[in-house]
């Protein structure tokens, strides 16, 4: 057995690059946008236009990202597998009636152009939404990303919604991630140096069970006791779930900016419309 | 002068459903004025954080009251108002970090206020320059050093421009840098007129203070200040407590030469009261009468680097190119700021991490090798983190013990190693093996976690910080069972960032700066290169720094003298008559 034993690298949630590109020097709430314009817009598309043009302004993002090309791909290959499984499936059981050329016909199934069609969108839709997802990590780092919901949320505080609670929430969530990987890590060597087993894979569900035990019980014990200590650390400075947030301040929002949001916009009204 | 703080007749128990009040607090009074520094000592579990925790109205008195500028925390509708003038900084800043980014945090704090957003800006600003940190101000803090977590902690506590600002052990986890860092900082609030509450285990940074409160069993037995009660030993003991080193070296100088010369309660006092030197005799030339004895090797490592997260935007080189060798059979200590490489070495040495390059070999065990099991590796090299009890998982004392030896499959009868052991470490087999872990004190638990890897009975035991956060009598009992635990074909590596445990039980020791060896060999070679330490951020052990002192006066103290005994030796021997 060789542990890496860097847990901590294992959980980032995707790989955020704290490089200075055109498009991580937008503003936060503008990249946010343009990632959820352009999700819309994939989700939405039915014809190939309407999946081709999101797909062409998330390559233009890649590169404006200075996002590797070859690292974008690397991405798609661990769900490869099952979006060639689920357009298999697609071109096989879907229910847009044979209109096209019929390929082959059995009792409970039909393969015509259009199931062929169905399963090429499938996997360009998959595939564009795993490259979309990787450029949005590869440019929203954890604290980008609760500025911006917090930024972007800010107008459903005159609804008297707990817009800053729910920020929060997201907050120490994101922050506990890599508390609790730090504190799995210590746990898990300080076990593998009185004997634990880590690379063992014998035995059933209850010898596996009594394999991990030993890192859940201090895990579970000390995130506990560090949740008990947060809470406290909050009280301390004032924290009241009634406040509302004043917050550090934006940018204004430059005229490129807009730019950037009416292109993914387009983008999100053509995959609607087509 | 109005006092800030009122405490009186508090009383706190805890109550567990179907269980008996534990009371943890008892009948405690007193009254901290404006401006004062007080320091809140006692032995680990006398209720000191309780107690910190009353005075922001964390947690409410059973009985009697706490008053804050005259507000009660009992009132709920003044509660905010008290913690904002109460700051509280926590014992491990990691975990009282909340936001994902440094300045987010600072601010976490002022927008709780519902200060307007130009002020909480100007505010954050300012208290990231004073605390050094403004350029870091967008790193995620799971990223920072713990002497910059430290940091942040009080940067987040100072934005809100408290009066009084409570600390618990806020030097604990630090280096020497970081720990004078720290009291720049204590200094420079006292010099603002905040009014500071400093809760500490280090008798040194008590004596500080303009006033001393001590917790003995949850009742406050002294409130004056330290001159009166470090001149008290036996009632020191009493309360798990030591006088300051400055005090005991003073003390030791006076018995052995007979009369009354040094006096201090810090260094620097007792610095100002060494006399010049009248006397015959001349400084005796550095005769080094330790020296590295020429055993075997048990640990070879030659040219070890390691790179975390490697190819990743965070990659860190922790180790570049560390060669050393340790002999069997000798304590050896490995001295180093925060950041030097001084655990990622440790882990190296039972193979939970494997050289990415150079060589090492430890108990004839060649490390290199990817097909060497881990197990292995850890039945003969036995390693303890820090704080290790963080890491039980069992209820009782005795499962807890024996996990490694069941889990290994080792020979012989399991009760009887599990009883071996355990007097090994100085617990009773009878009256410990089932007992709740839960029920122990601090140095018991520490204890247990030694004996769940002596029970293994490596050749090489490996302890990273083993005094950390242990109150004075706990930390001399483990320090004498180091002593103990050493034998001729068992070698003890121990990191520590307290130079005098180091002096007291080590034999040889390594200095890393940067992930490399800058400084190798004796205790007394190695703690008598004063500049080559300073610039590695460490200090001297305080009685090497006072024969410096004395040398300086004309003393015939040799310069290698850095333990309390040999500078008696060399006292009795060179100057007294």
């Amino acid at each position: 057995m060789n542990e890496t034993w860097d847990y901590l690298s294992q959980v980032t949630i995707g790989q955020y690059s704290p490089i200075d590109s055109a498009f991580h020097r937008l503003d936060v709430r503008v990249r946010m946008l343009t990632i959820f314009f352009l999700l819309v817009g994939l989700l939405a598309a039915r014809l190939p236009i309407g999946l081709l043009v999101p797909l062409l302004i998330i390559l233009i993002l890649i590169f404006a990202a200075c996002m590797p090309f070859r690292y974008a791909l690397r991405g798609l290959i661990p769900p490869l597998p099952f979006i060639l499984i689920l357009a298999g499936l697609q071109i096989l059981f879907n229910n847009y009636g044979d209109t096209g050329t019929v390929y082959f016909r059995a009792t409970w199934f039909t393969f015509s152009l259009v199931d062929i069609w169905a399963g090429l969108a499938l996997v360009v839709r998959f595939c564009a939404l795993v490259l979309l997802l990787g450029v949005a990590s590869f440019c929203l780092s954890t604290t980008d990303l609760v500025k911006g919901l917090g930024a972007l949320m800010r107008p459903l505080e005159c609804l008297h919604l707990p817009v800053r609670d729910f920020i929060l929430i997201i907050q120490v969530t994101l922050r506990f991630i890599p508390l609790l990987a730090l504190t799995a890590e210590r746990i898990a060597k300080a076990q593998a140096s009185r004997g634990a087993d880590w690379g063992g894979k014998k035995g059933g569900l209850i010898a596996r069970g009594r394999r991990v035990a030993p890192i859940l019980v201090p895990l579970f014990v000390q995130a506990l006791r560090k949740a008990e200590i947060m809470a406290l650390a909050m009280d301390s400075r004032g924290y009241r779930s009634t406040a509302k947030i004043p917050g550090l301040p934006y940018k204004k929002i430059q005229p490129g900016e807009i730019l950037a949001i009416g292109v993914s916009v387009g983008a999100m009204v053509i995959g609607l419309l087509y | 002068m109005k006092p800030v703080i009122e405490v009186k007749d508090l009383n706190f128990s805890y109550q567990n459903p179907g269980e008996e009040i534990f009371p943890v607090l008892k009948d405690i009074s007193f009254e901290i004025t404006s401006g004062e520094f007080v320091a809140l000592i006692g032995a680990n579990g006398s209720g000191k954080t309780t107690l910190a925790r009353h005075l922001n109205g964390l947690l409410l008195p059973t009985s009697g009251e706490v008053l804050v500028n005259g507000l009660n925390t009992r009132d709920p509708t003044v509660l905010n108002t008290i913690r904002a003038r109460v700051g509280m900084v926590f014992q491990f800043p990691e975990d009282q970090i909340v936001a994902t980014s440094v300045e987010d945090d600072v601010a976490f704090g002022m927008e709780n206020e519902g200060m307007p957003t130009h002020q909480i800006t100007k505010r954050v600003k300012v208290a990231l320059r004073e605390m050094d940190l403004w350029k870091l101000r967008t790193r995620p803090p799971h990223l920072l050093s713990v002497g910059q977590m430290q940091r942040l902690a009080l940067a987040g506590i100072l934005a809100r421009e408290p009066e009084i600002i409570l600390m618990d052990e806020p030097t604990v986890m630090l280096d020497h840098a970081g720990k004078r860092a720290t009291w720049e900082q204590i200094e420079r609030l006292l010099e603002k007129g905040k009014t500071i509450l400093l809760i500490t285990h280090d008798m040194d940074e008590a004596a500080r203070a303009e006033r001393v409160l001590v917790l003995h069993e949850g009742k406050l037995v002294y409130s004056g200040v330290p001159n009166e009660l470090f001149s008290g030993k036996n009632k020191l003991n009493k309360f798990k407590l030591e006088i300051p080193l400055a005090v005991q070296i003073g003390d030791e100088m006076n018995k052995t030469l007979g009369k009354k010369l040094f006096s201090g309660h810090e260094l620097d006092e007792l610095r100002n009261s060494i006399p010049r030197f009248k006397g015959k005799g001349t400084i005796p030339s550095a005769i080094d009468s330790q020296r590295m004895e020429n055993r075997k090797p048990v640990v070879v490592s030659n040219d070890v680097s390691h790179t975390y997260m490697q190819e990743t935007p965070f990659e860190s080189r922790a180790l570049r190119g560390v060669t050393l060798d340790i002999p069997r059979g000798s304590i050896h200590g490995l001295i180093g700021a925060t950041g030097s490489g001084k655990s990622t070495l440790l882990q190296h040495l039972n193979g939970l991490y494997r050289p990415q390059s150079g060589t090492l070999r430890v108990a004839n065990l060649d490390l290199n090798d990817p097909n060497l099991p881990l197990s292995t590796i850890c039945r003969r090299v036995g390693l303890a983190f820090q704080n290790p009890e963080n890491q039980f998982f069992h209820t009782y004392v005795g499962d807890e013990i024996a996990y490694a030896a069941r889990q290994l499959s080792l020979p012989g009868n399991l009760g009887h190693r599990v009883k071996t052991v355990m007097e090994q470490v100085g617990m009773d087999f009878n009256k410990f093996k089932d007992r709740p872990l839960a029920t122990l004190s601090g140095g018991e638990r520490r204890k247990v976690s030694l004996a769940s890897i002596l029970v293994m009975d490596p050749e090489v035991l490996v302890l990273d910080e083993p005094t950390a956060g242990l109150d004075p009598q706990a930390r001399r009992e483990l320090l004498k069972f180091i002593r103990c635990c050493r034998r001729v074909d068992r070698t003890i590596i121990l990191s520590s960032q307290n130079m005098e445990d180091i002096a007291e039980v080590a034999d040889s020791v390594t200095v890393l700066y940067e992930g490399r060896v800058i400084l190798r060999g004796t205790v007394v070679q190695v703690f008598s290169r004063t500049d080559e330490l300073h610039k590695a951020g460490l200090q001297v052990p305080a009685v090497a720094q006072v024969s410096i002192w004395l040398r300086e006066k004309g003393w015939p103290i040799p310069p290698e003298t850095v333990r309390l005994d040999q500078l008696r030796r060399s006292l009795k021997k060179n100057a007294a008559g």
